[in-house]
């Protein structure tokens, strides 16, 4: 899975501005991108927040579907995780809790 | 009458229809949904169908993930509020599709506030590819206070509607829709519709005291567990919600009514 290992401060941030630009044009908050708790692997204690191609291609809203990176906010989202070139590849099992 | 007829067709008349089904069309139309002829019709038998039988006013969530965009397959179909999605969910033609790590869909309601209690409420999910993977359909979890539809493996499907460990098998049947009744204190009922018919699957009537359902917001194509994802699944799902208890003769009559609507809408069939 590709996306960035960051910060719990930062993945709610991302995710907050995420957030927002929905909310800001009088819009439910349908879609975010997520953050997950990475549990183990080299970036075990931060937070996981997908990042890949599906992710970016992601069909939001509208005809034709907008996806994020319509978003005229979305290049500072990026910015704020560090860019897309900070991004990192990671195991699902450094994330996924079962019962 | 030409032009009344082309207009009809195009999505943007939706007048004469049951007044949810109009404002169900609506929103996802401004949304950016496409809802031809046919499918205005299937969704608007639907809720005509609900009110006509009775089970409509037991319904409490209920979403319709079938049209490739994701703000209009996060529309409630009854309560017109949006749940949201998270992580990577692939939302195509007639389903979303989880990636089995990261994407769930988060109702932004529980079951408790919506009135279910635990001798009274049903959940339920349209599975039309079955997931690889041990995982969620629908359901939340606060310690041992689970209500939930899941693969247990990729052999069992399993409900659960406690606060403790019990448990209701339903054996190999991972897809089709299935609904998970709690009709008494003492009575689960674990239910299958499939192309091929309905059936029992199980169920339990261990007597169950008193409890207060997890009040946390329920998961689709998931679980939230103690306000975290657990199991998030790879299957395909056409619907999910729940609802106010519903009798085996009324939840098959409300599974038949999803059938028909989303096999109408999407030209797909049920497993």
């Amino acid at each position: 899975m590709i996306g960035f290992a960051v910060t719990q401060v930062k993945a709610q941030e991302a995710n907050d501005a995420v957030a927002l630009a929905q909310d800001s044009r009088g819009l439910p908050v349908f879609w975010l991108p997520g953050q997950y708790p990475i549990v183990s692997g080299m970036y075990s204690g931060l937070v996981f927040v997908p990042c890949d191609d599906q992710i970016l291609e992601t069909p939001l809203r509208g005809n034709p579907p907008l996806t994020p990176a319509d978003f005229p906010e979305f290049a500072q989202i990026i910015d704020d995780l560090g860019g897309m070139s900070a991004r990192v590849t990671i195991s699902p099992s450094d994330i996924t809790p079962t019962e | 009458m030409q032009y009344a007829y082309a207009y009809q067709l195009n999505g943007s008349q939706t007048s004469g229809l049951d007044a949810n089904a109009k404002a169900y069309i609506n929103a996802v139309v401004a949304a950016g949904a496409t809802v031809n002829s046919t499918q205005r019709n299937a969704i608007n038998n639907f809720y005509k169908t609900g009110k006509s039988q009775g089970w409509y006013g037991q319904l409490k969530r209920m979403f319709l993930p079938i049209w490739g965009i994701a703000a209009p397959n996060a529309i409630g179909m009854i309560s017109g509020s949006s749940g949201t999605f998270n992580g990577t969910v692939t939302h195509a033609a007639g389903y979303v599709q989880g990636d089995g790590s990261t994407g769930y869909f988060n109702f932004g309601s529980t079951m408790p506030n919506d009135g279910l209690t635990f001798d009274n409420g049903l959940m339920f999910a349209l599975c039309n590819q079955a997931p690889t993977v041990i995982s969620s359909y629908i359901g939340v979890t606060t310690g041992s206070n689970t209500q939930v539809i899941r693969a247990a493996s990729t052999t069992l499907i399993q409900g659960r509607y406690t606060n403790n460990s019990t448990a209701v098998n339903g054996g190999l049947a991972m897809n089709g829709i299935l609904t998970l009744a709690s009709q008494a204190s003492n009575l689960r009922s674990l239910r299958r519709r499939a192309s091929s018919g309905v059936l029992s699957l199980n169920t339990s009537s261990t007597e169950t005291a008193s409890f207060s359902l997890s009040n946390l917001n329920c998961y689709g194509i998931a679980r939230n567990f103690s306000g975290g994802l657990s199991e998030p699944s790879n299957g395909r799902f056409g619907s999910y919600g729940y609802s106010l208890k519903m009798s085996d003769s009324d939840t098959d009559l409300f599974t038949l009514a999803l059938k028909n609507l989303w096999e109408t809408c999407t030209g797909l069939t049920l497993p």
